[in-house]
């Protein structure tokens, strides 16, 4: 399973997996992250938070975050 | 004599809560702190019929976990009963995300009332909302208005009578359904045996099962008088998906509350604008930021130069003045020296940080600061620092007690 920062540009994907302690957990679900949830990559270059638009929302995530997140790539 | 109502506002940032806050309150405000805690409390009161309705303001937090300071001040202010009615705000612009705080408000038995903001905003974006439908879905009063427009006020008015009067609670038993059905559902009803029947305070039993399956520590102090700490800790550790689960029924709820009351007529235009795609591109996305900032200090000085220049004419203007008073000398030298400098400084001083405020203070409203901070991320990570701390830091170039009021949004 790749994970959020090996998408490309563009890229949709679906989220499959979050790791990390509940504290995490339950801050990215609360804006709107969770398993299953349906997402685009906006930009994702090297030493920037990854941008993500999801549920309406543009969301960027920094880069350690979005490594312990897994996807499955739709399209 | 009138009668006396209280009511809080619970919202994610960004929701327009401050906002709506001014616009009822106006001038009647003041601000304080959480007893105990360095959490901003925001008060204040306004009339309508014969009712005084006094308000709180409670911090802008993503939902009501005890991630926080301002989480668990929020949640035990409305659980003690701190409010007779806490009106939920969520933007429509963002509903699927911005109801998140209404599920985790769900289980609450607190009155309460959905506000919907940013309708205007919706609107352009082509999204109907069956206000109705969805009021009757909640079991709660539902109302929309664009928070900065008063006009768009009546109906919340209205609204607030009416949830005054009959104290409608949310619904929340479809929520319960999800949690009892899904997959983790061995779990939750492990968790409802292990808190009180009746719930404690205002938390019901069902909202307390789901705490306790997310391991909140807050909630697990709390029961700890009902049930053995140790059983409920132990639970807590064998459950370390919880919150994934809770999460995950709460968005189904709120996709089962948004299927049939919201309709979307208009595809989604470009998400990223064109000057976006500047100020966030790998090249051009500090310089862009660097020069947007210098642009701003310069501005401030431009918006501060008239009262800079009055503050540094008052020694000239009165010291000549003071000097043909025809006081004693010494006494005369002493109040240029001292009172005549100080009140020159206070205007240029004052001057100044109007200027900073009001020009960042564009900056922040028109939203380009998240960009600041999101192109600044990783060099303000090398300092062992967030992203969003470049914002009190550039402002402290020009004004070091503007950055250290600023550094209040860094996460501790």
């Amino acid at each position: 399973m790749p994970k959020l920062t090996e998408l490309k540009d563009g890229q949709k994907a679906k989220i499959t997996g979050i790791n990390g302690d509940r504290r995490y957990l339950s801050r990215v679900t609360s804006i709107g992250l969770n398993v299953g949830c349906d997402i685009e990559v906006l930009q994702n270059v090297r030493n920037r938070p990854v941008l993500v638009y999801g549920r309406d929302t543009m969301i960027a995530l920094n880069r350690n975050e979005s490594e312990r997140i897994t996807v499955e790539v739709t399209k | 004599m009138s009668a006396e109502k209280k009511i809080a506002l619970l919202g994610q940032p960004n929701s327009g809560k401050s906002t709506v806050f001014n616009m009822l309150t106006g001038a009647h405000q003041h601000v304080g702190n959480w007893p105990g805690k360095t959490v901003e409390k925001v008060e204040g009161e306004f009339t309508y019929g014969d009712t005084k309705y006094l308000i709180a303001d409670l911090p802008g937090t993503y939902s009501l976990s005890a991630n926080s300071d301002e989480e668990i001040v929020t949640r035990d202010y409305i659980a003690s009963g701190g409010a007779d009615i806490v009106c939920i705000l969520a933007d429509s612009s963002q509903l699927e995300r911005s109801l998140f705080m209404l599920s985790d408000y769900a289980g609450i038995t607190v009155p309460a009332m959905l506000v919907l903001t940013m309708t205007d905003v919706a609107k352009a974006q082509g999204k109907k909302i069956n206000i109705a439908k969805l009021s009757e879905k909640l079991g709660i009063p539902v109302v929309s208005i664009v928070a900065p427009d008063k006009k768009s006020y009546g109906s919340f008015y209205k609204a607030l009578e009416e949830a005054a009067k009959a104290q409608k609670q949310l619904d929340f038993s479809a929520l319960t359904e999800l949690y009892k059905n899904g997959e983790q559902k061995a779990a939750y009803a492990k968790a409802l045996a292990l808190v009180p029947e009746n719930g404690v305070e205002k938390y019901s039993s069902e909202w307390l099962a789901a705490k306790l399956l997310e391991g909140d520590n807050a909630v697990i102090n709390k029961l700890s008088s009902a049930s053995d700490r140790s059983t409920l800790k132990k639970f807590a550790q064998e459950n370390p998906d919880g919150s994934l689960y809770t999460s995950d029924c709460k968005f189904e709820w709120i996709d089962g509350l948004l299927s049939d009351t919201v309709t979307k007529t208009k595809k989604t235009s470009e998400i990223l604008t064109k000057f976006d795609r500047a100020a966030i591109s790998k090249r051009w996305g500090k310089l862009i930021s660097i020069g947007i900032v210098l642009l701003g200090i310069i501005g401030s000085f431009i918006v501060a130069a008239p009262l800079m220049g009055i503050g540094s004419a008052i020694p000239s203007v009165l010291t000549p003045l003071i000097n043909a008073i025809g006081m004693p000398e010494m006494l005369a030298s002493f109040i240029n020296s001292t009172l005549i400098t100080a009140l020159g400084w206070v205007f240029s001083m004052a001057g100044f940080v109007f200027g900073i405020n009001l020009v960042f203070g564009l900056i922040e409203e028109v939203g380009y600061m998240a960009r600041v901070s999101y192109v600044f991320d990783n060099t303000m990570n090398k300092l062992g620092l967030q992203g969003k701390s470049i914002m009190p830091m550039l402002v402290s170039f020009g004004c070091t007690i503007g950055g250290a009021a600023g550094t209040r949004v860094i996460d501790s």
